[in-house]
């Protein structure tokens, strides 16, 4: 069996760090980009599965990641991350189509690899 | 007598008096002391001359003509010192003073031993006259260049110098020359040219002039204006001299004796007397008071003046200072009310000698001044108004002729007292008018300085509520920034104990593991010092800033400290920052809390204005060794000229409700001030703003 793609966006090096450390130890393919550009050539070229986009990013932000990326690679679930705990950009985002919000810091990694599998199960 | 001899007294009397005048009026002034000797000179050179007039024989002739020469040698000297006094010259022409006294002495000595001039001889009937020996030539050179001289220097300083002072020196200098050309008319006679010296009672022109010059342009140090009828009898005086001078040519053109020249002096006194002494009145009104009691001025002074300032002490005294200077009271005082305390007391005051007076809730007066109606009371009036003995107190106490109520909304929040015009002028109606509507703007200006005396007590708390609304923006943002590191570190640690409870780790040595571990644990400690530093950034801001604590602070540090709780709302706005700190750039001397206060408003005010996608902001420094200075230039929407009039008033905003009291900036210039710098702004309408901040380099 294929493992599942994961890419991770954040521009929080050492966050980075922590999921990839996480997630390849428990069945991942993980990829990484500290910044938003590189994140969507990534995932135009790997087709993740599920990505975890942070929102405040330098050179492309999440708003537009996900907007090319619902574009170039449609089936690939989104995921939010972001310290940005604000209620109506969360309402704009879920209006944009993304598959999931969590708030750092997250409060359980196994509740969003939990999330993940669901998101995965769907397709 | 003849008209020589009542030309002497008239010259003599006039001088002797202006010089006793204005040594009385001042007589600690070196200058008022000299230019006593001056008219002191010139007075025994004429009482000299009268006497020498006088006389029917030519031995009592040469004993006055010796002491009228006395005179006249000390004329030149003393105008020469009085006029280097004038020209605030004294020391350094002191060494010429000298000299040119001891010549004079000299020639008094040769004066006295009639070595000027050889006996007295009757030339055409006009007395005893010298026939003069070489070395009166010698003299006469002598008088002549120390007049020149004296003349010339003046003239000199008169185009030199401005105001009050070029003012001094023309009527001085005018006065000067023209008694100088009537004495000098005395001078034919000696070589037996038939001239008769009429002219020497232009001697009598300085006194006028001399008098004008000091009610009109404080020559000498005479503060205070003459009396108008002091100025009326110099004036009076003079004419009338000339009055009976024509009585007496009439006398001797005529012919008759003593009844008909009597007869047509009176005639011509009772008929020109009345008409005369109005001109004269109208005349000093015109040119020596009026100018001074420009109403329009007055009025023109206290709205430019008064109404802007919103300092109540420096109003006040101000006021005081203005009134005394423009009408010129005896006294002038401004009692205050205090509504807290229910009394009113002394503000300032010119001229009543006392510098306190309170009148407590309970004292009798200040029930009577709430009660009272009128905007202004006279203390000629005051048997007309009820409790009239404890407004008569009042009157006393502020020596005051008038009292004008300082009311705002029929409310009384002061008292204007002004004291009798040193002039001795009565108040016109046209005055009461004028005053009555400055005691109505001076109310209002007293209420706006107390407005602002208020703000002042309650600006350290509008301060603190205006931090607490930025903290209430900032905190989406602050959060952000504290999330960001705890999310890491949570993640981190679930990672690592997650990968371990699920076995992750069995293949991984013990030590390798470990490795891993103290990697993960210097992160964590990584993290939580970045949080710390935010938070405790923020609560240092929130903090009230007590006493100014000025010591070495670093530019760029503090920068970046602001910066540390503003980057949100850099990036939010997509907001790039640019510093252009050069490297060992110089500390400045302020206080670290405030200088970080400072820049934080500006800078927020900066992300707020922005409008546009490429949003910048450029902080720019540059030093030398006694200042540095900061710009802080924006490309946002810029400020209008109006807007700009405006911007560090308080309550100004541009800002919706929500974002602000609109404190911001007038309290940043103030923390500046108090941190002896400056601050100053340049904006264009749509291209963007520069605040431009000074302080002082810290020196070690």
């Amino acid at each position: 069996m294929n493992k599942h793609r994961l890419l991770i966006i954040d521009d929080e090096i050492a966050f980075v760090q922590a999921l990839l450390d996480f997630f390849e130890l428990n069945g991942f393919e993980v990829f990484t980009a500290i910044r938003g550009d590189i994140g969507l050539e990534i995932a135009v070229e790997k087709e993740p599965d599920v990505v975890l986009l942070d929102l405040k990013m330098p050179r492309m932000e999440g708003d537009e990641v996900i907007s090319r990326m619902k574009e170039l690679c449609p089936n690939t679930k989104i995921i939010i991350v972001t310290a940005y705990n604000d209620a109506k950009t969360k309402d704009r985002l879920v209006n944009m189509g993304i598959d999931g919000y969590f708030d750092k810091p997250i409060s359980s990694l196994v509740d969003l690899e939990k999330y993940i599998y669901k998101l995965l199960s769907k397709t | 007598m003849t008209i020589l001899a009542l030309i002497g007294l008239i010259n003599g009397l006039l001088s002797i008096g202006l010089g006793f005048f204005v040594f009385l009026k001042n007589s600690k002034a070196a200058i008022n002391r000299i230019y006593f000797i001056f008219d002191a000179a010139i007075a025994l050179f004429n009482f000299g001359y009268f006497f020498w007039q006088m006389t029917d024989n030519s031995v009592d002739a040469l004993f006055w003509f010796k002491i009228l020469v006395v005179g006249l040698i000390f004329i030149n000297v003393t105008f020469f010192h009085v006029s280097m006094a004038i020209l605030d010259k004294l020391n350094e022409k002191k060494r010429i003073i000298t000299v040119m006294y001891l010549i004079n002495v000299v020639f008094v000595v040769l004066n006295m031993k009639s070595m000027l001039y050889t006996g007295l001889v009757e030339k055409y009937n006009l007395g005893y006259w010298p026939n003069p020996t070489p070395l009166f030539f010698v003299y006469l050179i002598f008088w002549a260049v120390q007049a020149i001289y004296g003349s010339y220097l003046l003239y000199q300083g008169f185009l030199k110098s401005s105001g009050h002072k070029k003012e001094q020196i023309r009527y001085f200098l005018t006065g000067c020359v023209i008694g100088f050309v009537g004495g000098s008319t005395n001078w034919p006679l000696w070589f037996n040219i038939n001239l008769p010296p009429y002219l020497n009672i232009l001697i009598a022109v300085h006194v006028p002039l001399t008098a004008y010059a000091i009610v009109k342009h404080q020559l000498l140090n005479i503060e205070v204006a003459i009396k108008r009828t002091i100025v009326f009898a110099l004036l009076f005086m003079s004419v009338f001299g000339c009055f009976i001078g024509i009585t007496i040519i009439s006398q001797q053109v005529f012919g008759g004796g003593k009844i008909i020249g009597l007869a047509v002096t009176s005639f011509l006194i009772i008929l020109f007397l009345r008409p005369l002494e109005i001109l004269l009145v109208r005349l000093s009104d015109r040119y020596l008071f009026q100018k001074r009691y420009d109403y329009r001025e007055l009025l023109k002074a206290f709205t430019a003046d008064v109404l802007t300032i919103v300092d109540l002490d420096m109003l006040v005294n101000m006021t005081v200072e203005k009134l005394s200077e423009i009408i010129r009271p005896q006294t002038c005082a401004v009692l205050l009310y205090d509504k807290e305390k229910g009394e009113y007391y002394l503000k300032a005051s010119n001229g009543i000698g006392v510098t306190k007076i309170i009148f407590r809730k309970d004292h009798p007066v200040s029930a009577c001044l709430n009660s009272l109606g009128d905007i202004v009371i006279f203390k000629n009036d005051l048997g007309k108004i009820r409790n009239s003995n404890v407004l008569a107190d009042v009157f006393k106490i502020l020596s005051a002729d008038i009292l004008f109520m300082l009311m705002v909304h029929d409310q009384i929040i002061g008292v204007l007292s002004l004291g009798k015009k040193k002039s001795d002028e009565d108040y016109t109606d046209e005055d009461i008018d004028i005053l009555a509507s400055l005691a109505r703007t001076e109310a209002i200006a007293i209420a706006n300085a107390r407005l602002f005396d208020e703000l002042g007590k309650t600006q350290a708390e509008a301060a603190q509520k205006e931090k607490m609304a930025a903290i209430g923006t900032l905190s989406a943002g602050i959060n952000h920034e504290i999330c960001n590191p705890l999310g890491i570190i949570v993640a981190q640690n679930e990672a690592i104990i997650l990968n371990y409870q699920r076995g992750r780790y069995k293949d991984v040595s013990y030590e390798s593991l470990f490795k891993q571990a103290i990697e993960i644990m210097k992160k964590n400690v990584e993290q939580a010092m970045r949080a710390t530093v935010i938070t405790t950034r923020l609560s240092n801001f929130a903090k009230p800033s007590k006493e100014l604590r000025l010591e070495a602070v670093g530019v760029e540090k503090s920068l970046d400290e602001t910066l540390s709780l503003l980057s949100h709302d850099l990036s939010l706005n997509h907001v790039e920052f640019i510093k252009e700190i050069p490297v060992g750039f110089p500390k400045i001397y302020a206080d670290s809390r405030q200088v970080g206060e400072i820049l934080f408003n500006i800078i927020r005010n900066a992300v707020q204005a922005m409008n546009k996608p490429n949003g910048r902001i450029i902080v720019n420094a540059v030093a030398n060794d006694q200042k540095v200075v900061l710009s802080i230039n924006d490309n946002g929407c810029g400020i209008s000229e109006e807007g700009l009039s405006k911007l560090f008033n308080p309550f100004y905003t541009t800002k919706g409700p929500d974002k602000g009291t609109g404190l911001g900036l007038y309290i940043v210039r103030q923390v500046v001030e108090r941190n002896n710098g400056k601050i100053s702004v340049q904006s264009k309408l749509g291209e963007g703003t520069t605040f431009i901040l000074e302080f002082q380099v810290y020196k070690e």
